[in-house]
């Protein structure tokens, strides 16, 4: 039992390639970041903001008839509401509009805007009615920001309570390249689609999180199991020369070890978010997407950056203990 | 087996390995005979016909159901409120049930000459609580705003008295099942399920509806000005709105309290032949020919012909019906002590919430199923236990859910697929565990307890950092995220129970011959292997 690379051919080389998967997190974070950017500079915030951030109504109307975009938003004008967006979707196989428009805050305005509707377009169903007032989105930002940062306190005192302090911080480091990651696409989608965060995406988003953590786990514990084979001795397959095992190496087994179930896992949940994607609710299409987007990171990261972080800060640790007493004696 | 932990240990010694079997088999029956309901047909349809009343309705039958009882003459007070506690619960049954099937048994009824009085006619259904984005309604949140001469501050008294009045107007609506929450110091979350009329709501639940009665008097530069004289609608008894003799218009008559009366009397004597006007926050009732109320300008009060001692009165404004309706309400509710304003309204229509309920259902089945698929093809047989295990877990997780009366969201949802996700983990690591023992050449009993065993401090693990940021979210999130952090702690929970029980008894179920992750067991090795699993034992 203590030499497994027989029964684990290599599949992934952690530490040989670590460059590698860490360019591949560059790639996959900095355009994010980019559109993360890009959207500050337009939108004044990371991600644009929904109605829930910023204040506003979104109205869904589901007509008798077939309507054309362009008498509503001659409506809209009329009703002095102006700027508004309309768009078209498809709920039950039936059309519907989606009006965005700034918070009707007069309840008068809203009947007029209902009656103009009518008048011009026959009559609807009202779908659905969401309205914020603009005081209480910085509030939910703040409540939600608070939410997250608990939460990564905790998980940082509970892992490094059963693992090590630099697990925990590597555990939380892949969670954050999840979370850019996902930020960063909304942000990009936002830019070029207008896809607008709202506060299940906060729900998302700390989904993410749960599940990146857990994946990581999984890995760190088989990393905490196998430790005690560091500096045992072994055989280089290849080459037949006796060597002592690394930090590195056992962290290599331990990925590959852990690499079936790492991808079956995600497997299993990206069934359940494709079938919901595809066959799910209209309400619920941006949520399980992103979802979707940070699971599929969260276990590239759990597998590929959480495991290379580990060793790397191992390594620079042992060449400073290992410096020191050498400047010392020069 | 060198570093077989203390957890395996545990796990294998045999009172412990006793249990699992009858627990599995517990928690299965529990949670069928939770989740699902069956009520004859007849019952259900008398259910749904309560939920379909409004309010008051609804109170007469039940008051009329509840004298009928034989025991109600001899009952307290206190029971007697328990009986209409109950009766109430039963009437708002219809509108938390998802009817699954109508099942008729007329013709096995028949066949096994069953008595006759016996319902034919059967209902099967569960009844969770679903949130109000799956099953539409509305929801708003109302921020009570301080008025700074009176109420510089708002304090819980002030907010008491706020949920209170907006309490009475709310159920004077007439829908059932409302819910008003207080949120926060200054805050209060109303929620009307199945409201027909949003608009109506907010209309109703927006107004101070301080009712003010005022004289005539001349203001320091000449003008005449409306001067407050101390009565208000708070001194009224009771009002109602009354049609008038002419057809279409109503009008408000109220009666006052004593107190009230004394004061009318003694100011209607004083101002007869003078005017006395009526103010709904600070706006004058009676309404022009457009609708609108009269602006200060053109509103000239009522005259007073002759003192009134009796303490009735009435309010014509010309009112059309709702509006009185609307008004006696709002006067027999009391007015806001300050005045509100709604911050957030949600209205999900019910074609959009049963669009959505519909199609998550039919989306989570296929998520499942593939799931299920993707497991017997990895794992043959073992994938088999995995499937019931999840199953297990899947009905164990709603079952609590009823049992909890946890209100289930999109956000809710969200959250019990993600502990679905790490259901099944809990079985995958089990199983690649145990595939390595097996490969190690351990016996298959052995190997199974191995594997679990040392799968089990990765599920432990990882799973108890979920729960502690799911109690992290709990304390500090808002309503979203708390019903996302409530239902993925509790599937959690649920997976690591199915985990320990359902998928370790199960693997060990598996005949032999069967064979595991590709590895048999009735060749050459069964020989050596029996011995083995003897000593295991």
């Amino acid at each position: 039992m203590s030499t497994k690379e027989q029964d684990y051919k290599v599949k992934v080389d952690i530490v040989k390639y670590r460059w590698i998967w860490i360019g591949i997190s560059l790639l996959l974070t900095l355009p994010g970041l980019v559109g993360i950017g890009l959207s500050y500079a337009k939108y004044g915030t990371p991600l644009k903001p929904g109605i829930d951030f910023t204040g506003g109504s979104i109205l869904q109307y589901q007509f008798d008839k077939p309507v054309e975009l362009e008498p509503i938003h001659q409506v809209l004008e009329e009703c002095h509401l102006p700027g508004s967006q309309v768009q078209k979707a498809y709920i039950s196989g039936k059309e519907a509009v989606v009006l965005r428009t700034k918070a009707l805050d007069d309840e008068n305005l809203k009947k007029q805007l209902d009656a103009a509707l009518e008048a011009k377009l026959g009559p609807f169903k009202q779908l659905s009615i969401d309205k914020v007032t603009a005081t209480i989105g910085p509030e939910l930002l703040m409540n939600g920001l608070i939410a997250l940062f608990s939460t990564l306190a905790v998980m940082i005192l509970y892992i490094s309570y059963r693992y090590k302090l630099d697990f925990a911080v590597c555990a939380i480091v892949a969670l954050l390249h999840d979370v850019i990651v996902l930020c960063g696409f909304y942000a990009i989608l936002g830019l070029v689609i207008g896809v607008e965060v709202d506060s299940l995406f906060l729900s998302a988003v700390l989904t993410v999180i749960g599940f990146s953590v857990h994946d990581t786990i999984v890995v760190f514990d088989r990393i905490r199991e196998n430790a005690k084979y560091v500096g045992s001795k072994t055989k280089n397959p290849v080459t037949g020369e006796e060597y002592k095992k690394t930090f590195g190496d056992v962290t290599n087994d331990s990925v590959n070890q852990t690499l079936a179930r790492s991808i079956y896992t995600s497997l299993t949940v990206v069934f359940t978010l494709t079938a919901l994607y595809l066959w799910g609710g209209v309400t619920t299409k941006d949520f399980v997407l992103a979802m979707l987007v940070g699971i599929i990171s969260g276990t590239y990261s759990s597998i590929f950056n959480a495991s290379c972080l580990l060793v790397l800060w191992r390594e620079i640790k042992l060449k400073k203990q290992m410096g020191k007493p050498a400047v010392a004696r020069t | 087996m060198a570093s077989k932990s203390l957890l395996s240990k545990i796990g294998s010694s045999a009172i412990f390995r006793d249990w699992k079997p009858w627990a599995v088999v517990v928690v299965f029956f529990w949670s069928v005979t939770t989740l699902f309901k069956i009520e004859p047909e007849s019952t259900v349809n008398h259910w749904i016909e309560l939920s379909n009343m409004n309010t008051s309705e609804l109170n007469m039958e039940i008051q009329k159901r509840c004298v009928a009882m034989p025991r109600w003459q001899k009952m307290n007070i206190y029971e007697k409120e328990h009986v209409v506690k109950e009766e109430l619960e039963k009437a708002q049954m219809a509108n938390n049930i998802q009817i699954l099937k109508r099942i008729g048994i007329a013709s096995l009824a028949q066949s096994l000459n069953l008595d006759k009085k016996i319902p034919t006619r059967y209902v099967l259904f569960t009844n969770l609580k679903l949130g109000l984005d799956l099953r539409g309604g509305s929801q708003l949140l109302l921020k009570a705003m301080p008025a700074p001469p009176q109420v510089p501050e708002i304090t819980p008294e002030v907010m008491n008295g706020v949920e209170t009045v907006i309490n009475n107007r709310i159920n004077s609506l007439g829908v059932s099942e409302t819910l008003v929450q207080r949120a926060g110091k200054d805050r209060l979350i109303v929620e009307m399920p199945g409201i027909k009329d949003p608009q109506q709501a907010k209309d109703r639940i927006g107004t101070t509806a301080l009712l003010e009665f005022k004289e005539l008097a001349i203001a320091p530069d000449g003008t005449a000005m409306w001067k407050d004289c101390g009565l208000t609608g708070a001194d009224f008894k009771r009002a109602q709105a009354t049609a008038m003799m002419a057809g279409s218009t109503y009008r408000v008559s109220f009666e006052f309290k004593p107190e009230g009366a004394k004061k009318f009397g003694e100011l209607t004597k004083r101002l007869v032949g003078q005017q006395i006007g009526i103010f709904l926050d600070g706006v004058p009732t009676e309404r022009g020919p457009d609708g609108r109320s009269l602006s200060l300008q053109e509103y000239r009060g009522v005259t007073v012909k002759e003192p009134i001692l009796t303490g009735t009165g009435e309010i014509t404004g010309s009112f059309t019906q709702d509006q009185a309706v609307d008004l006696s309400v709002k006067l027999n509710a009391g007015a806001l002590p300050v005045p509100v304003q709604i911050l957030e309204e949600r209205t999900v229509g019910a074609t959009l919430g049963q669009d959505s309920i519909n199609k998550s259902l039919i989306a989570g089945c296929i998520g499942i199923a593939t799931v299920m698929v993707f497991m017997l093809l990895v794992y043959g047989w073992a994938g088999l236990v995995a499937d019931i295990a999840l199953i297990l877990y899947t009905l164990a997780t709603l079952a609590i859910f009823i049992s909890m009366s946890v209100t289930l969201t999109l956000a809710g949802i969200a959250g019990f697929i993600l502990s679905i996700g790490m259901a099944v983990d809990a079985n995958i690591l089990i199983f690649e565990r145990t595939k390595e023992e097996l490969k190690n050449g351990k016996a298959l009993y052995s190997a199974i307890e191995a594997g679990f065993g040392r799968a089990f401090s990765a599920i432990f693990d990882s799973n108890a950092n979920s729960l502690i940021a799911c109690a992290v979210l709990m304390m500090f999130g808002t309503s979203i995220v708390k019903g996302f952090a409530v239902t993925l702690a509790i599937g959690v929970a649920v997976s690591m129970f199915t985990a320990i029980t359902a998928s370790r008894t199960m693997l060990h179920l598996i005949p032999r011959s069967f064979g595991l992750f590709g590895q048999k067991f009735d060749s050459k090795s069964s020989t050596t292997q029996k011995p083995k699993q003897k000593e295991a034992v």
